[in-house]
């Protein structure tokens, strides 16, 4: 029997382990110094409010506020049913009420919290109601739904409004929008949009050409424009002005606001 | 002769260890620290070794922040002598479905000792297909597009970027120097 550390079959065996090991030792160096975890995207969550208008031209008149101790006694008696809830903002013991008396709709008055309005003291806001308090009972009074009448009424003021001139807000067709996201090669067509950054950072997106006669012309937007913000969301980078593009069949408003002759202008869009 | 013979011998069975012994989903994250640079950031992949391919799955390829490209699956084949990289049902944002047809069957990026100054890519999809070659030396792009029925209906508008040849083939063709 041959001795085995005679056989030609060792040495072999040997420089074969040593070149293993070798590619062993380089892979571990390599492994070493390699990162050992990827990169991953962190999308913020987008807020995106719903842009909800609120006429303030009747709202300036401040409810009485009341002192901690001692109620101002109301000469007029009210009952909670005669009070129509028009609006709400805020949660629980921070916020305010757009109330309005039924005899009077349209004269709406803003309650925060604590304040008394007609005698009742707004104690509380919820998802769809405010808690007002009197006599230590208390009362709930929930949101008015809003009649189609009066829905239509809103919608001319809107546009008796535009026309006048005095505020900017327009409104804007859907079939518009969605021909727009259908072919969205025609929306450069009528309108140059690029980042404008400061120190490295997007600060906004400038208009540097919009085509005249185009729907994007009649939008109140003017060259040279600055869009930087939209729906109350700062537009920070290329992604926000995409989630804004990608998710506009599912709003009822847009609020952009621009920077026009270093001056910041809000224009109001309803899409009807 | 028979010592070069050995030689060669054992060169083999050295890159062979290499291969099987190479870190290579740490290369796939040095490579995805690198693509970062650039903006592209691929999210939620899981990756799979085997013997000498990485195969990663479900890529979600964002560019500058935006979600641009869903891919099923990637096998990565880095042999040295020829290097593969191919891509199966890649799927594009609704963003650049705008210009282009969103779903690519597959594609392939080859690099091999056989063509060692360049690159070559092929891709078939809903757009048609699409032989691109990347001349290393000279740091060309050319890329022959043969596109489909749905591309000259409804993206003709994205095909301006190509020149058309006689033989009817739309040419793509950039240099990066």
């Amino acid at each position: 029997m041959q001795n085995l550390s005679n056989s030609k079959i060792l040495p072999i065996l040997t420089q074969l382990l040593i070149l293993l090991l070798s590619a062993k030792i380089i892979s571990l160096t390599l492994w070493w110094y390699l990162p050992s975890e990827g990169v991953e995207l962190n999308i913020k969550k987008s807020y995106t409010p719903k842009y909800q208008r609120v006429d303030f031209k009747n709202m300036l008149v401040k409810a009485e506020v009341v002192e901690d101790v001692k109620e101002k006694k109301s000469t007029a008696f009210f009952s909670i049913n005669s009070l129509i809830l028009k609006g709400l903002y805020g949660s629980r013991f921070h916020g305010f009420a757009i109330v309005a008396k039924k005899s009077l709709p349209q004269k709406t008055t803003i309650v925060s919290v604590g304040e008394v309005y007609a005698g009742y003291k707004l104690k509380a806001i919820e998802l769809t109601q405010v808690i007002f308090t009197k006599s230590d009972k208390e009362y709930v009074l929930s949101l008015a739904k809003p009649s189609s009448r009066s829905y239509a009424k809103s919608v001319s003021k809107v546009k008796s409004r535009t026309r006048s001139g005095e505020v900017n807000e327009a409104r804007v067709s859907r079939a518009d929008i969605q021909r727009y996201s259908k072919n969205p090669s025609t929306i450069w067509r009528d309108i140059a949009i690029a980042p404008v950054k400061e120190s490295g950072k997007i600060v906004g997106f400038r208009i540097n050409r919009i085509r005249a006669g185009s729907k994007m012309a009649q939008l109140g937007l003017k060259r040279g424009d600055l869009i930087i913000r939209a729906n109350n969301v700062k537009l920070s980078s290329s992604n926000d002005a995409i989630k804004l593009y990608k998710n506009i069949n599912k709003l009822d408003t847009i609020a952009l606001v621009v920077l026009r002759n270093n001056q910041e202008k809000e224009i109001i869009y309803e899409i009807h | 002769m028979k010592k070069i013979g050995k030689f060669f011998v054992y060169l083999l069975f050295f890159i062979f260890a290499l291969i099987l012994f190479m870190p290579k989903s740490s290369l796939y994250y040095f490579a995805e620290t690198e693509l970062k640079e650039f903006g592209v950031l691929i999210s939620n992949e899981t990756l799979v070794e085997s013997f000498s391919t990485l195969k990663v799955k479900n890529l979600d390829v964002s560019v500058k922040g935006i979600e641009s490209v869903d891919i099923v699956s990637a096998d990565f084949t880095l042999l040295g002598v020829y290097n593969n990289i191919s891509f199966q049902n890649i799927k594009l944002s609704s963003i650049v479905e705008a210009y282009l047809p969103s779903k690519i069957e597959d594609m392939n990026i080859v690099y091999s000792l056989l063509h060692p100054l360049s690159i070559r890519a092929k891709a078939i999809g809903d757009f048609g297909e699409v032989n691109a070659n990347f001349d290393l030396l000279e740091l060309k792009l050319k890329a022959d597009l043969k596109p489909s029925k749905l591309m000259l209906r409804r993206y003709r508008s994205s095909l301006h970027f190509f020149k058309k040849s006689k033989e009817g083939e739309y040419i793509y063709a950039k240099s990066i120097q």
